[in-house]
């Protein structure tokens, strides 16, 4: 089956050599190589002619030598037409025309015959030659509407300002076959730049372009702002080997070219204001999220800790022992509070940082989970059920991943309420080692769900309730994956509330190869 | 034997709170949500209610809204935000002072008594009111300064008056707009401010450090407490 873009190129295959031809005659064609082009055409024209003329005695050919010229025009413009329309005049007269073989002519009837045909070959020499000409300042014209699009493309596609000018470059390079150098505005020339030509000019051009916003030109060498509404930048640049009639149509193309960088390099700078005033109010919450965060999870504790030693200190002979040991314990408790939620605080700043190392070892996976439930106080540890493999293993930073697993036991039960229970379990999941936290709260909506581990989230609605500061969850998934891991909420299973969050590290080399 | 309510969520802020306000011989309820507060206030009548803006349930502002709608309940608001509007808020809707997170004990407790004071001076028929060296007789409405009569302008005299039937409490420049200028008008706080300066170039003795007016900083104003017993 040939598909149509098959046929298409086969089609594009068979004219490449006459593109190639109109190609190879279209470049710098002077008048002497028309004629000689319109000799050697004509020439092979009466050839055939008389090789017919010869073997057949058909007389009837005139119309060889009109092929000639019209192929002499359309391949040499214009005047290769004209000219191929005389020669081709005085070869038909001189070869096919009575008495042969002189330019004389017998009767009225082939004057009138042979002034026809050179009528008419003059008229399909001009013609075909101004249709040759049209067909290649079209070809021009694309040329150049497809280098300013391209152009126009890569600009705005640039990702930053240099790779933009840097680009510009290019393409006044590749337009004039020159050089060129890109100032920003108020830029200077580097010592550098005079290695590509006398300094004099080259600095001359530049304070011109920088007073007046026009095409500047001294000799080869071209300036002119880059500007749009504001100055942006300049370009200098000198032309290499251009005709002298091209120098005109190359400027303009210059002038375009320098146009739609600045076009482009106005968008981007619009866009990247626009990016920061977005970036701005989108961090407007969360600064208000941190100031509140900051005020009210350092001033509870501290509140507490102010209020019980402050009494202890001015009621301590009107307590009973009960009373100052319970105040006490709250000072403590409260003090300890302050610092999780500093070391939260300092945790989170440092996965900001990216200084976070990690030292990463082979685990067994029931010992971290075991010590990170050891570490909530015991009435509460009491509500957390486990389900875990002792054969499993991962590739973690004990640390981290400790405090990873005691983040989302807190998390559970600072949100979950006063009763609520909490199962972990581990699993082996494809290649990976899966941790589930699970608990039954009240949970957070699918539409919450990526939220929780944002910084500052404390949630909203219900979960708002508890005393949780935003930091912890934030906390576990930056340990989570500078340790390579994921870590996600899943849904919980139909007619279930509940937080479930689910992490998935690389298992420990050893348990990798055992399943294997 | 004065009845508290300490609404607060936090229960350690409860538990540190507790024992220092019961041995100064205060009975103590302890309401964790706005609602529990309002359940609480309908049953049982308080002397004072002190209050959290931050509640679980419900904004505190709003606990002061539905308790004004019926209660003369001197409240007085413990706030760990710092937000002056905040404040503001809640002192125009009706909130009597406030204190902010953290707090030593001893500031909590002259607060509780200031409130409670100001209670009993509003249903007090007493008519004179002596702090210092101010002396105000509301029945003449003739102001002393030591023993010179002071001659003040009507608004000097109503902002006066408001300020000292307030003592020992902020009272908010929108209050103070109320009281003298009647509400009929908006009054910029610059207004306030000038007439405060007029008032404490009459009675303080350096109105560049007032002793009888203080300044609450964005809040407002509050007047020294009256000299006990006089």
């Amino acid at each position: 089956m040939t598909s149509p873009s098959v046929s298409a190129t086969a089609s594009s295959t068979l004219w490449r050599p006459v593109v190639w031809l109109f190609e190879r005659f279209d470049a710098s064609m002077t008048l002497a190589v028309q004629l000689v082009g319109a000799v050697v055409i004509v020439l092979i024209g009466t050839a055939a002619a008389e090789l017919l003329y010869l073997a057949f005695d058909m007389t009837r050919l005139s119309i060889f030598f009109l092929a000639a010229v019209l192929v002499s025009a359309l391949l040499l413009g214009t005047w290769g037409g004209v000219f191929a329309a005389i020669l081709a005049f005085a070869a038909y007269n001189f070869t096919l025309v009575e008495p042969l073989f002189t330019l004389q002519f017998a009767g009225p009837d082939d004057a009138l015959t042979l002034f026809v045909f050179l009528l008419v070959a003059l008229v399909t020499g001009s013609l075909a030659g101004r249709v040759r000409e049209s067909e290649r300042h079209n070809r021009q014209r694309a040329d150049l509407l497809a280098t300013l699009l391209e152009a126009g493309q890569t600009f705005a596609a640039a990702p930053s300002e240099a790779e933009l000018t840097q680009a510009l470059s290019e393409r006044l390079n590749a337009a004039t076959n020159g050089v060129s150098v890109i100032l920003p505005d108020g830029g200077a020339l580097s010592d550098k730049a005079f290695a590509y030509g006398p300094r004099g000019v080259m600095e001359g051009l530049v304070a011109r372009a920088q007073m007046d916003a026009g095409l500047h030109a001294h000799g080869a060498w071209r300036s002119r702002r880059i500007s749009a509404d504001e100055p942006l930048g300049l370009a200098l640049w000198r032309i290499g080997e251009t005709r002298a009639r091209d120098v005109q149509a190359q400027d303009r193309l210059c002038e375009l070219l320098i146009d739609l960088a600045a076009a482009a390099l106005a968008r981007s700078r619009r866009a990247g204001i626009e990016a920061d005033l977005e970036a701005d109010r989108r961090a407007e919450p969360l600064r208000e999220a941190i100031l509140g965060s900051l005020s009210h999870d350092l001033r509870t504790p501290l509140a507490t800790v102010l209020a019980s030693a402050s009494s202890l200190r001015d009621y301590d002979d009107r307590f009973d022992p009960q009373t100052r040991v319970a105040l006490a314990d709250g000072i403590v408790q409260e003090a300890g509070r302050l610092n999780g939620y500093v070391e939260g605080l300092l945790n989170l700043s440092r996965i900001e940082a990216g200084q976070l190392e990690t030292r990463l070892v082979d685990l067994g996976l029931s010992e971290i989970v075991e010590a990170a439930v050891r570490r909530l106080p015991a009435a509460r540890a009491a509500g957390v059920e486990t389900a875990l493999d002792p054969s499993l293993a991962v590739r973690a930073d004990p640390v981290l991943l400790e405090q990873v697993l005691y983040n989302l036991l807190e998390n559970a039960l600072q949100h979950g309420g006063q009763t609520v229970r909490i199962a972990v379990s581990t699993r082996r999941r494809d290649d990976r080692v899966e941790i589930e936290v699970m608990d039954d709260g009240p949970g957070v909506s699918p539409l919450d769900a990526p939220k929780v581990f944002d910084k500052f989230y404390r949630g909203s609605g219900s979960r708002r309730e508890g005393r949780g500061t935003g930091i912890g969850l934030s906390v576990a998934r930056g340990f989570v994956e500078a340790m390579g891991g994921r870590i996600g909420v899943v849904p919980h299973d139909a007619g279930k509330t509940g937080l479930r969050v689910r992490i998935a590290l690389d298992p420990a080399p050893d348990s990798r190869r055992e399943t294997v | 034997m004065q009845r508290l309510l300490l609404v607060e969520d936090e229960a350690p802020i409860v538990q540190s709170l507790t024992p220092a306000l019961q041995a100064e011989g205060y009975a103590v309820t302890a309401a964790e949500r706005g609602a529990d507060a309002l359940a609480a206030m309908a049953m049982e009548g308080f002397d004072a209610v002190l209050l959290d803006l931050g509640l679980p349930d419900m904004d505190g502002k709003d606990v002061i809204a539905r308790i004004r709608e019926w209660s003369e309940v001197p409240i007085l608001v413990l706030s760990a935000r710092h937000l002056e509007a905040e404040k503001i808020a809640a002192l125009d809707l009706g909130a009597d002072d406030y204190v902010n997170k953290p707090f030593a004990m001893g500031e909590l407790l002259a607060r509780i008594r200031a409130v409670l004071r100001g209670r009993e001076r509003k249903f007090s028929s007493r008519s004179r009111f002596v702090a210092g060296p101010l002396s105000i007789d509301f029945s003449s409405r003739i102001v002393r300064i030591e023993d010179e009569v002071m001659h003040l302008t009507p608004r000097e005299y109503d902002l006066l008056r408001t300020l000292a039937l307030h003592a020992g409490r902020v009272v908010t420049h929108r209050q103070i707009a109320l009281a003298v200028w009647g509400g009929a008008e908006v009054v910029e706080a610059q207004v306030v401010r000038v007439l405060v300066a007029q008032l404490r170039q009459k009675l303080e003795a350096d109105s560049a450090r007032p002793r009888l007016i203080r300044t609450e900083q964005g809040l407002g104003y509050r007047m020294i407490e009256p000299d006990a017993g006089k």
